[in-house]
């Protein structure tokens, strides 16, 4: 439904690296990944608990430094820049969390929540921040007769407007959601996804959206890129992935989600047996190998790279 | 207790007949379960969905008995195979419940003791309820391990909790509920922290349970495609009230209350892109609910009455339940 993008690179990360240390094991957060974001687009990062995808969507933004490799952001290495050129840069990128409990401070009012980065980065004259802030709160549909109420006085559904509010105040270039409605009911996730489709088209804005409800993905994606124990699956449009996807874990991903129609319940041989292995020893060769029901050989010993064939990008010797 | 004879229905396990739980709030009381109908087949599954507020846990906890405090069933009756379970004493309850009805929770993480091995705390469910010697509950605990699809069950039943993942955690709870053969399990969403690939597998462990051991199933969950793939029937609620009530594919067929059509369309889908509709408003909260229909506010098809007046569940055809004034036959304005 994101049709027309102009394949004008924003972001552009190669090699990238993160390795924690926890009590002297490595744990493998992500590792070597390369990812294209165009400008306009929903890049959608899926995967499960623990793939590394919130933590890659931190690293885009610098907000944890890579162990290795660079972003390049509008073409300039933000990963080589000092804090100083970055405080500028971070004007153009900005993030929406998933708790809108945990995200806004309590004891701040609406507008002042909203007002800032407006503060922070120095925009605009008091006058003028007060018009940007009950224009953003009319765009995200909070009635501007609550800009002195605090966070408590609202409900979930109410709290991620007002951090979307102040996610777009910078008139940001780039916005990373992470996982921004996962934390709402169903009906109140409509109104945020319909939103957060709305401004996108008003505000210009390009998404790396992370989530791991697919039905989420097919709703707002452009590209889809899917992670398995930090390393990506594949990458394609939003229709490959779910008309034909070429890697079996998102063949699987896609067939255990459940399906609002008790007419199409799952077959079992559709299950995906076994756990994510862990982080701190993946295994080796394909890290998905020890689920994957088509694993030969080969995969214990040679780590598939990520090919492209057909405009579509994928990790697999033996590609569905 | 006459009424409890009379609605003795032989099919089934537990009926819960129109119940009215109140809690006390600091600002008062309010009504979390108004007057709900739930009926339980023996060996069914049958989904409780709606979203947070609904009162669908609440709901749940009555039958339990585990309100929290100021928390009591006002009104109604909870019958176990015709017996009133809300007439027992604390103790006879809890015999009847232990040995029939288990509960898992949504969070595997709180509801296991940190400090106890995962073996040590189900063996617990087993010797606090049946008499049995320790190594028959050992035994049993091994086999039920191993039933629920956990890998290496005799290392397992020396692991802490915080040593489990998610998913096997959940296995760990779901063999606790089912180690003591009990009638009905009440399922408080036990899939929403998971991932969807164990999700699958958790949901497909518990139609297997079901199978063998002929265990009824509570499922509640604001996930219709959760309910889609496990119940037989369903009760949608809101705000207090069952709002829809039938079979599992006549619903998804035929979904009727303007809140259960809502819902379904505003659940993205893998199958289709298009726009999501959403329901406008949100939940009333109960100190704050309407004088008519509870949907009222958010519905796009109300008209007068619906403002005025409280519908009734009206009966549109083979057990198909809907409390709309839309269905009413004479009374449409």
């Amino acid at each position: 439904m994101n049709d027309g993008i102009n394949k004008d690179v924003l972001v552009q990360a190669k090699g990238l690296v993160k390795q924690f240390k926890d009590k002297g094991a490595v744990v493998h957060a992500v590792s070597n990944v390369d990812l294209t974001i165009y400008r306009g687009e929903t890049l959608c990062l899926v995967g499960e608990s623990g793939c590394g995808k919130s933590t890659l969507g931190r690293l885009l933004l610098r907000l944890i430094e890579p162990t290795a490799g660079t972003v390049m952001f509008e073409g300039k290495d933000i990963t080589a820049m000092s804090h100083e050129e970055l405080r500028n840069v971070r004007k153009r990128m900005q993030l929406i969390f998933q708790d809108p409990y945990a995200s806004l401070d309590p004891r701040m009012s609406v507008a002042r929540i909203i007002g800032e980065p407006l503060r922070i980065h120095k925009v605009g004259s008091p006058k003028e921040q007060e018009q940007k802030i009950e224009k953003l709160m009319q765009d995200v549909g909070i009635p501007l007769e609550y800009k002195s109420r605090f966070p408590h006085q609202f409900s979930g559904g109410q709290r991620q407007r007002i951090g979307i509010a102040r996610a777009l105040a910078l008139n940001p270039e780039l916005v990373v959601c992470d996982e921004p409605v996962s934390a709402l009911d169903v009906s109140i996730q409509a109104q945020i996804l319909n939103l957060l489709y709305d401004l996108q088209h008003q505000y210009k804005l390009t998404y790396l959206f992370i989530t791991h409800d697919l039905g989420v993905v097919r709703y707002i994606a452009t590209r889809v890129c899917v992670m398995f124990l930090g390393k990506i699956c594949e990458i394609s449009n939003t229709e490959d992935i779910f008309c034909h996807p070429r890697h079996p874990y998102t063949r699987f991903l896609l067939s255990s989600t459940p399906k609002p129609d008790p007419k199409q319940r799952k077959e079992d041989k559709d299950l995906l047996q076994g756990e994510v292995p862990s982080p701190i020893d993946p295994p080796s060769g394909c890290r998905f190998r020890k689920r994957c029901p088509y694993a030969k050989p080969i995969c214990s010993e040679k780590e598939p790279p990520l090919i492209e064939e057909q405009g579509r990008q994928f990790a697999c010797h033996f590609p569905l | 207790m006459d009424s409890a004879i009379e609605i003795k229905d032989p099919n089934l396990l537990l009926h819960i007949h129109n119940i009215r739980t109140v809690l006390k709030t600091r600002s008062g009381e309010v009504t979390p379960v108004d007057g709900v109908e739930v009926r339980i087949p023996y060996k069914k599954t049958v989904g409780l969905v709606g979203e947070s507020g609904c009162g669908k846990s609440m709901t749940a906890m009555s039958v339990m008995g585990l309100l929290p405090r100021g928390g009591r069933v006002v009104e109604g009756e909870i019958l176990l195979e015709g017996e009133d379970l809300l007439i027992k004493t604390d103790v006879e309850r809890r015999d009847i419940s232990g040995n029939n009805i288990s509960m898992i929770f949504q969070e595997p993480m709180t509801s296991l003791n940190p400090v106890m091995t995962v073996g040590k705390q189900v063996m617990e469910a087993i010797t606090l309820h049946q008499n049995v010697s320790k190594d028959e509950a050992r035994n049993r605990v091994i086999d039920i391990f191993r039933a629920v699809g956990i890998p290496e069950p005799e290392k397992r039943f020396k692991a802490y909790p915080h040593q489990l993942s998610g998913g096997l955690r959940q296995r760990v709870m779901i063999g606790m509920a089912m180690v003591c053969r009990p009638n009905l399990l009440i399922a408080d969403e036990p899939t929403t922290a998971l991932d969807v690939t164990i999700e699958a597998q958790i949901l497909h462990l518990m139609r297997k349970l079901q199978q063998e051991e002929g265990t009824s199933i509570l499922m509640i969950t604001h996930n219709l495609g959760v309910v889609a793939e496990i119940c037989d029937s369903v009760y949608v609620m809101y705000a207090g009230k069952v709002v829809e009530h039938s079979d599992v594919f006549e619903l998804f067929d035929n979904p009727s209350h303007p809140y259960t059509l809502g819902l379904l369309a505003s659940m993205p889908s893998t199958d289709s892109s298009k726009r999501l509709y959403n329901i406008p408003g949100s939940v009333p909260t109960l100190k704050n609910l309407p004088d008519g229909c509870r949907f009222c506010d958010r519905c796009e098809r109300a008209f007068d009455r619906c403002s005025k007046e409280q519908p009734p569940l009206y009966d549109i055809g083979n057990g198909h339940l809907v409390r709309c004034f839309l269905f009413d036959k004479e009374g449409r304005a």
